[in-house]
């Protein structure tokens, strides 16, 4: 898997396991807005809340690569979280539990949700509000540090004489 | 009062002279969170003015940014705005829809040449 690849694995384990606990809230990719969807506008999709959108960015590699070896790769994976109550004076605290448990699963060992995809190595995060349209929108945000070993996707023939340093030396 | 109300209807019907193709897409959640896309297409007559200078203007300051516009009236309500419009050789995103009284008038920003005619993910 490259990192895009290894970004959508991640979307989709946390997918799956929310759809096996029941919890209807989908991880959407990057650029999906269910919020401002222009084409959905008239089809009455009212119930866009809650949803969770990821991110991933500041993507470093290092700078020598081989097939042999992958790419040894760290970027930032980020879930935002956007719910809607009914009015902006109530406890809003179970709204969030889709989130507590997206997150509790990224971070459970022994679930180990993203095993042979990528390594969480830290994770930081904060909680704000906003309001669409008349309406509050509580949001979270938390930003994990991952490590992964990225597949090497370019083909490179590897010289004839590379294969043993002996034939490199011969003078002929 | 029923003359009046359908007066925008009749006058569209008289200048739909040319032939445009809605776009739309049906859109399927998956697991990566990306949706899986199935496209559909209706072709209708419409009228296609392009906007002038000073409509452009006047949108600009409405905080609808277009260039290369045109304005596509409809003698019918469209139950669902669509993801694109093609007209000749060229894709338009819908930037505003008025839906009224039997008629429909988008304004339209020319997408740049190459795009695909459903909007991918969205």
């Amino acid at each position: 898997m490259n990192v895009t690849e290894k970004y959508y694995a991640i979307n989709t384990a946390l997918n799956v396991y929310l759809k096996s606990k029941s919890i209807t809230c989908p991880v959407l990719k990057y650029s999906v807005d269910p919020a401002s969807a222009k084409a959905d506008k008239k089809d009455n999709v009212n119930n866009k809340y809650p949803y969770m959108q990821s991110y991933f960015s500041n993507i470093k590699e290092t700078s020598w690569t081989s097939e042999l070896n992958g790419i040894y790769t760290t970027f930032d994976y980020q879930i935002s979280f956007f719910t809607a109550p009914d009015t902006e004076y109530t406890n809003d605290a179970k709204l969030f539990y889709p989130f507590e448990v997206a997150k509790n699963a990224m971070g459970d060992v022994q679930l180990n949700l993203l095993a042979g995809i990528a390594s969480i190595m830290r994770k930081k995060g904060h909680y704000e509000s906003s309001m669409k349209s008349g309406q509050l929108v509580p949001a979270a945000f938390i930003i994990y540090s991952m490590s992964a070993i990225c597949s090497y996707e370019a083909i490179v023939p590897v010289p004839a004489n590379a294969t043993n340093i002996d034939n490199a030396i011969v003078i002929n | 009062m029923g003359v009046t109300r359908n007066l925008a209807c009749f006058a569209t019907n008289r200048t739909a002279g040319y032939l445009i193709t809605l776009n739309y897409s049906t859109k399927v959640l998956q697991d990566d969170g990306s949706y899986a896309l199935t496209p559909s297409t209706v072709n209708l007559m419409a009228d296609v003015v392009d906007l002038s200078e000073d409509q452009i203007q006047r949108l600009q300051e409405g905080g609808i940014t277009v260039n290369n516009g045109i304005s596509i009236s409809i003698p019918s309500e469209l139950p669902k705005i669509p993801d694109t419009i093609t007209f000749g050789q060229d894709t338009y995103t819908i930037m505003q829809d008025v839906i009224s009284e039997n008629t429909t008038v988008l304004t339209c920003s020319r997408k740049p040449l190459g795009t695909s005619p459903v909007e991918s993910g969205a």
